[in-house]
């Protein structure tokens, strides 16, 4: 029987029986795993703590080659991310993030440039103070992780004329998955109207590792469209509503 | 499966239940068919008792015969401490160590934003209420210690904030008869937090 060894986070864990958890791995060897993890709702499980969301571990499992769901043998923690647990605002932005990579990463697909991008997030998020810069960096870290899995907007130049994208306000398209510019944004009904400063600065974030991010600033107004245009992008993508979006309202 | 329609039947009925399976639901349908009539009427009274006389206290959301519950109605405990979990399950938990004197509140969930459990789903609206009407002096939030507990207490610390009450989180740490070199990082971390003078 396979054993898969590998550093992975926990996206998500859900109750099964009594006792079990089936816990959810974004690892980094084999992407998405999922795994039962047995007593681990006992008191003195040897799992408990270790297979919390937001958990940076290495975990070992064993299972057949094709089964949906392996058995945990073992967790250790490499990062608890206790900083992210104990506070509520970092809390809502940890859950999107871990929803809509539990929602794009299909099993056993590897895809180690997300794997880094969630910690980094998860990293960034633990140190963070603003709640307004956990915003825009949750909404940066949804289009880069969108763009690791081959959905990578196009900013440079509009996606109906290929012109240059000048003047204060261009439009984007969720569904061509670009930046429309100024001229064709009449004949494209479904662009929505935005800031060229918040294109750039997504495009900018594209190009930088998501370490530096925290160098870009965006007024409210900037924010409000990133928030709107990565919101509408996303959505188009996974083709449903991600259920923790609204708690960040709360 | 061939036999009896009736056996058949309550074969299908015992599946139903949790963690039952075909094999299960089948010796336990055998049980039922050799035991003594008495003993299989008072098992089906049972049942039926359970669902018609148990409802929800519509104070505290427990579960209960008569309305208020024997807990909420009692004059003894101390209502100005209300004891917030998560199932009313956990109220019996509670219960049985017998030192807990104030009231309870059940939310019959928590919030889940993976799963779209929201404030709106669960009965915090109703805690709200009982806060605002006065005289309590403390929340304990007693909801399971894991992420969706935590945001839980969080999310009711928050909006209890400005209501001068105060809100306590029950400690979380080693359990009793464990052994720290095998406890986890994230439960270690919390017992040295919530350490207490001696």
């Amino acid at each position: 029987m396979p054993l898969y060894e590998s550093p992975a986070v926990v996206l998500r864990s859900m109750k099964l029986g009594d006792t079990d958890k089936i816990i959810t791995f974004f690892t980094l060897y084999y992407g998405k795993l999922k795994a039962v993890a047995k007593g681990t709702t006992k008191p003195k499980s040897r799992f408990a703590g270790r297979v919390e969301p937001f958990v940076y571990c290495n975990m070992i499992a064993f299972g057949k080659e094709k089964a949906d769901l392996l058995r945990l043998n073992s967790c250790d923690i490499i990062e608890p991310f206790g900083l992210v647990r104990g506070d509520f605002e970092k809390l809502k932005h940890a859950f999107v993030s871990a929803e809509l990579v539990d929602i794009c990463q299909k099993e056993r697909d590897t895809n180690m440039e997300g794997f880094e991008l969630l910690l980094a997030m998860w990293r960034r998020l633990s140190v963070e103070g603003d709640a307004r810069k956990q915003d825009l960096l949750l909404r940066l870290f949804e289009l880069k992780y969108m763009s690791t899995i081959g959905f990578h907007p196009f900013l440079k130049s509009c996606v109906d004329c290929g012109g240059d994208i000048i003047g204060p306000k261009a439009g984007f398209n969720a569904i061509k998955g670009g930046v429309v510019c100024h001229k064709c944004i009449t004949s494209d009904p479904a662009a929505s109207r935005v800031f060229v400063g918040s294109v750039k600065l997504m495009g900018k974030s594209l190009e930088m590792p998501f370490e530096k991010l925290d160098r870009l600033k965006a007024d409210p107004g900037l924010q409000g469209d990133i928030d709107k245009i990565v919101a509408g992008f996303v959505k188009y993508h996974i083709r449903r509503n991600m259920r923790s979006e609204r708690f960040l309202a709360l | 499966m061939t036999g009896p329609k009736p056996l058949s039947n309550l074969m299908e009925q015992f599946q139903k239940l949790p963690g039952i399976g075909r094999k299960t639901a089948e010796r336990l349908a055998f049980h039922i068919l050799k035991a003594d009539i008495k003993d299989v009427a008072r098992f089906a009274e049972s049942l039926r008792d359970v669902k018609e006389k148990v409802s929800l206290c519509s104070v505290c959301g427990s579960l209960t015969e008569l309305d208020p519950c024997a807990i909420c109605s009692d004059p003894e405990r101390n209502k100005g401490v209300i004891c917030v979990v998560e199932e009313p399950h956990d109220v019996f938990a509670v219960e049985r160590i017998g030192e807990f004197t104030g009231v309870y509140h059940v939310l019959m969930g928590v919030l889940s934003p993976l799963d779209g459990v929201g404030p709106e789903e669960l009965r915090i609206g109703e805690l709200v209420a009982r806060v605002e009407k006065g005289g309590v002096d403390e929340v304990i939030v007693a909801t399971n210690p894991n992420v969706e507990g935590e945001a839980t207490g969080m999310y009711i610390a928050k909006i209890l904030g400005g209501k001068n009450t105060l809100v306590t989180r029950i400690a979380r740490g080693l359990p009793m008869g464990g052994d720290l070199e095998y406890a986890d990082e994230v439960t270690l971390s919390k017992a040295i937090i919530g350490r207490l003078k001696m």
